[in-house]
């Protein structure tokens, strides 16, 4: 019993990262980010995201639902059913004020990184 | 969730077919794309589950519970053992909470006051009469009056007309009294009886509304039915009976100037405020109507206060014993403590390899030590309700024994309340936390490797050990101090021989009772009496205390009793010098008791010496000292002088008492005559102290036998684990004394500190005690020796069978087991 307590607390994040292939808090970048044009379904995001990044990020769709509710249970989506473009039930994703705020913090701090990244392997 | 990832997946499926993939190329494409479905709505519903931590507390419950279950010895031992101490002090805390926190059992409490002091009925009447703050009712209990032809005396309660009007006194049938039956001189015989009376003399018949009862042999109508537990103010027994104010002179016929007589005490004082939460305005009114009325600008302020939270005139002579109770039983709850520390520490001991495991696999400390605390929330849970049901059974029982089995009758809400509720649930929180975090953050060091014997639970365990039996040597030593005063005082002489000697007193049917009619009968009785049997007959007269006399060497405090001649005699009182009264003695003639003597004229003969009190007293004798109701208090400095006429005492053979009741029949029909046995007197003294030591050492025992449950606790588990150590020690030739002295020196040695660091608590704390040692010294070593003597042997019972158990290690399957 002892093990189990020990796999599901410790287990739970390695288990995101390694089936999305991404790092945890980028994908959550990436879905805020998608969610701030418009409101849409899990896989519109997925789509949206394979798009945009020229297929190089190719997410394990799956990983995505995890981290969906993960937003929502921090308040920054919320969700509602409706008819998706061509006329199936799906479940809309939109993003909060709160989200909104989040998405320019993690952005900010992003683009912060990123810079220092690429400055070093420019010039070091 | 699952419908949602169903949709995603249809979604996927139709796109690859309209690709052109086949259904089944299309829907393993889309799985593949997606990944495993399982996993996906595991993970999901591990975030849906609401926040993280109500999720792991939830599992570390249901965990807790498990292992609690498992570890059934363990359990039980500490919800046993916490039950024990938390029980004991919530008890005592029902009680407290029912005296002094819980206000009066009356409606809209937030109106409701009491005041600081009583004032004479005829300054009640004035402030009732000019208050404009607060209607004040009075409430005043008259004792030894006898109900109908009950012969057990019993109080009633005489109260203002207003009464239960104002108070809302809950009533069951019929009405309260009337302002107009309440008139001072024109008395209305009206009652209002108790369920208890109710219940006792009319069966609870409805009927009894109207029909009268006597009260002293005055005729009341019973006009009123309280409710079940009616009162006003919390009180040891429920009133019996109400009677208005003025009625008092119906029934106490003698005392009529109680009612009009200024300087006459005391009516006590409750009301209601006119507007909430105006206490102050009400008590510089009142204060200052009481000035005018003593017509003196400096007396003392009546504070008019909530009902709540105050001290009723008859606890505050009980805080030095409150907070001595308290003391005692916070040091058992300490014991019962520091037992389930150690308990906690052996079952962390034993989980130790179970925690280190998940440590290595990356476990944070963090996540252990919450789970750990969370873990011992089902054994808080149990402790605190079975705490409470412990007190609340424990109180009903000192109820029904206080109340000699009518706990019906008891004046104060023993059940259980909110208060008394949080209290037990904070205590066992404390007590659960400070013994459990301890344990739970030393269980979860990362440092010490596997396998490696832990050195740091052994010393919290000798820690724990040293507190548990220090503090029962400190409640062992006090019970033992408190039983040797007891027994000094059942061992010495009282000074005077009670047996066989009886008071006399004599009664009147109440409504013919004055004290002129009384004195008459008395006198009767007295010389009839000394007429016939001269020896045997002894009476007293009054009694008076004073301070300052005139004596060189003055002892502070003297009291003179009035006696007859005979009176030493009578009660075999020694003679130590001179001669005893005598008939012809006049007023200038004293007999003196040895601590007069003593103080007034040390080193000296007292014989012919002389003082003032009330004029010059010439002492022509000596005699021993007698304590006739407070064994083994301080016998005062006291004189005899010739008198009497109050109390008659009788040697106590029945030709003297048939001839006392012939004597009185003929003087008059209506007397009666009750013999009371002074030795009763004396007794009551004893039986009272002798309650506070069983008292004390029940609290002793207690804590005692937890300590030795611990020590035996400590002592096995060391046998346990050193089990191959003395199996090599043995193979190797070790004798038995050699183990013994292994074992007790790690646990001997907590053990020996423990009782040395007690003993010397209790010197130290031993003079608080001094109110209650009467003839032995707070050091009393006999006491100590005691004390010490149980300790060790509780000491060694509860080591004896671990040691025998390592003794009879045999080393070939010991070593054999690894």
């Amino acid at each position: 019993m002892g093990r189990r307590v020990t796999s599901n607390v410790e287990g739970r994040a390695l288990q995101d990262e390694s089936a999305s292939g991404v790092l945890q808090g980028t994908l959550d970048l990436l879905i805020l980010r998608v969610l701030k044009r418009e409101p849409l379904h899990g896989w519109g995001i997925a789509d949206r995201i394979k798009q945009h990044s020229q297929q190089a990020l190719s997410i394990g769709e799956g990983s995505l639902y995890p981290a969906l509710y993960r937003l929502e249970a921090r308040g920054w989506v919320t969700s509602e059913w409706g008819t998706s473009e061509n006329n199936r039930r799906a479940k809309y994703y939109r993003l909060t004020a709160a989200g909104r705020k989040r998405l320019e913090v993690e952005q900010a701090s992003w683009d912060r990184i990123s810079a220092a990244i690429a400055g070093v392997l420019r010039h070091a | 969730m699952a419908e949602e990832i169903r949709l995603h997946l249809e979604q996927r499926i139709g796109e690859f077919i309209a690709q052109g993939l086949t259904p089944e190329q299309a829907r393993a494409a889309a799985h593949r794309q997606f990944g495993p479905v399982e996993p996906v709505k595991e993970a999901c519903r591990d975030v849906q589950r609401s926040a993280p931590w109500l999720e792991s507390v939830w599992q570390d419950l249901r965990y807790g519970v498990r292992s609690l279950a498992r570890d059934r010895a363990f359990t039980i031992a500490a919800v046993l053992t916490l039950t024990l101490g938390v029980g004991l002090v919530t008890t005592f805390f029902t009680i407290c909470n029912a005296i002094l926190l819980k206000p009066w059992p009356l409606p809209e409490t937030d109106t409701l006051v009491t005041a600081s002091r009583g004032v004479s009925p005829a300054a009640y009447r004035y402030l009732r009469e000019r208050a404009t703050a607060v209607d004040l009712v009075a409430i005043a209990d008259i004792c030894g009056s006898s109900i109908d032809d009950d012969p057990v005396r019993s109080s009633f309660r005489c109260v203002s007309g207003n009464y239960f009007d104002v108070l809302g006194v809950p009533l069951l049938h019929g009405r309260g009294f009337r302002p107009e039956e309440d008139i001072l001189g024109g008395p209305v015989p009206v009652a209002v009886i108790s369920y208890g009376l109710w219940r006792d003399r009319f069966t609870l018949s409805p009927d009894a509304i109207g029909r009268t009862i006597t009260l002293n042999q005055v005729p009341f109508q019973i006009v009123g039915i309280a409710a079940p537990g009616a009162t006003d103010k919390p009180d040891k027994r429920l009133p019996r009976l109400w009677v208005p104010l003025a009625a008092y002179t119906l029934v106490m016929s003698d005392h009529r100037e109680f009612l009009v007589d200024p300087r006459r005490c005391c009516v006590g004082l409750a009301g209601r405020l006119r507007a909430p939460r105006s206490q102050p305005v009400a008590t510089a009114q009142v204060t200052a109507l009481y000035r005018q009325f003593r017509g003196n600008p400096a007396e003392r302020p009546i504070a008019i206060t909530g009902t709540s939270g105050i001290l009723q005139p008859w606890e505050k002579s009980g805080v030095a014993l409150i907070s001595l109770m308290a003391t005692s039983l916070f040091l058992v709850l300490l014991v019962a403590c520091a037992n389930t520390g150690n308990l906690q520490l052996a079952r962390g001991a034993r989980r130790r390899n179970e925690f280190l495991v998940r440590l290595s696999l990356g476990a944070s400390r963090h996540r252990l030590v919450s789970q750990l605390l969370t873990e011992c929330l089902p054994l808080a849970a149990a402790a605190a309700v079975l705490s409470l049901g412990f007190a609340t059974v424990l109180t009903a029982l000192l109820a029904r024994w206080l109340m000699e089995g009518r706990p019906d009758d008891l004046g104060v809400d023993l059940s259980p309340d909110w208060r008394a509720a949080l209290f037990t649930v904070s205590i066992v929180g404390v007590a659960v936390l400070a013994t459990e975090l301890g344990p739970a953050l030393r269980g979860t060091r990362r440092l010490v490797p596997i396998g490696r014997p832990n050195q740091a639970p052994l010393r919290a365990r000798s820690w724990f050990l040293i507190v548990q039996v220090g503090l029962s040597a400190v409640l062992i030593a006090g019970a033992s101090l408190l039983g040797r005063a007891l027994l000094h005082a059942a061992s010495i002489d009282p000074g005077f021989d009670a047996t066989g000697v009886a008071r006399v007193t004599v009664m009147l049917p109440s409504g013919a009772a004055t004290e002129s009619r009384l004195q008459t009968l008395r006198d009767g009785l007295r010389e009839a009496l000394i007429a016939a049997e001269p020896s045997l007959v002894a009476e007293e007269g009054r009694v008076e205390s004073r301070s300052k006399v005139s004596v060189s060497t003055a002892p502070a405090t003297v009291v003179a009793r009035q006696v007859s001649p005979n009176y030493h005699a009578l009660l075999r009182v020694p003679l130590r010098a001179g001669r005893l009264l005598r008939k012809d003695d006049t007023a200038s003639e004293v007999v003196v008791n040895e601590a007069f003597a003593r103080e007034a004229w040390p080193g000296r003969s007292a014989l012919g010496q002389s003082f003032d009190f009330d004029g010059a007293r010439v002492v022509v004798g000596v005699v021993g000292d007698m304590q006739p109701t407070r064994p083994g208090a301080r016998v005062p400095p006291t004189f005899f002088e010739r008198g009497g006429g109050r109390s008659l005492f009788i040697r106590n053979e029945a030709a003297v008492l048939a001839r006392a009741r012939a004597v009185l029949a003929t003087l008059d029909r209506a007397a009666q005559v009750r013999f009371s046995a002074l030795s009763e007197d004396y007794e009551v003294g004893l039986a009272d102290r002798r309650i506070g030591v069983a008292l004390a050492w029940s609290l002793g025992l207690v804590a005692l036998a937890m300590s030795a449950a611990g020590i035996f606790g400590v002592f096995a588990l060391v046998a346990e684990e050193r089990r191959r150590e003395v199996g090599i020690r043995l193979a190797l030739g070790a004798g038995a004394r050699a183990i013994v002295r292994m074992m007790l020196s790690h646990a001997g040695r907590a053990m020996g500190v423990g009782m040395l660091a007690g003993f010397v608590a209790a010197l130290l704390a031993a003079p608080l005690l001094r109110g209650y040692l009467v003839g032995v010294g707070p050091h009393d070593p006999i006491a100590f020796a005691v004390a010490a003597l149980v300790l060790a042997g509780a000491a060694a019972a509860a080591t004896f069978v671990p040691i025998r158990r390592a003794l009879r290690v045999d080393p070939a399957v010991t070593l054999r087991a690894e």
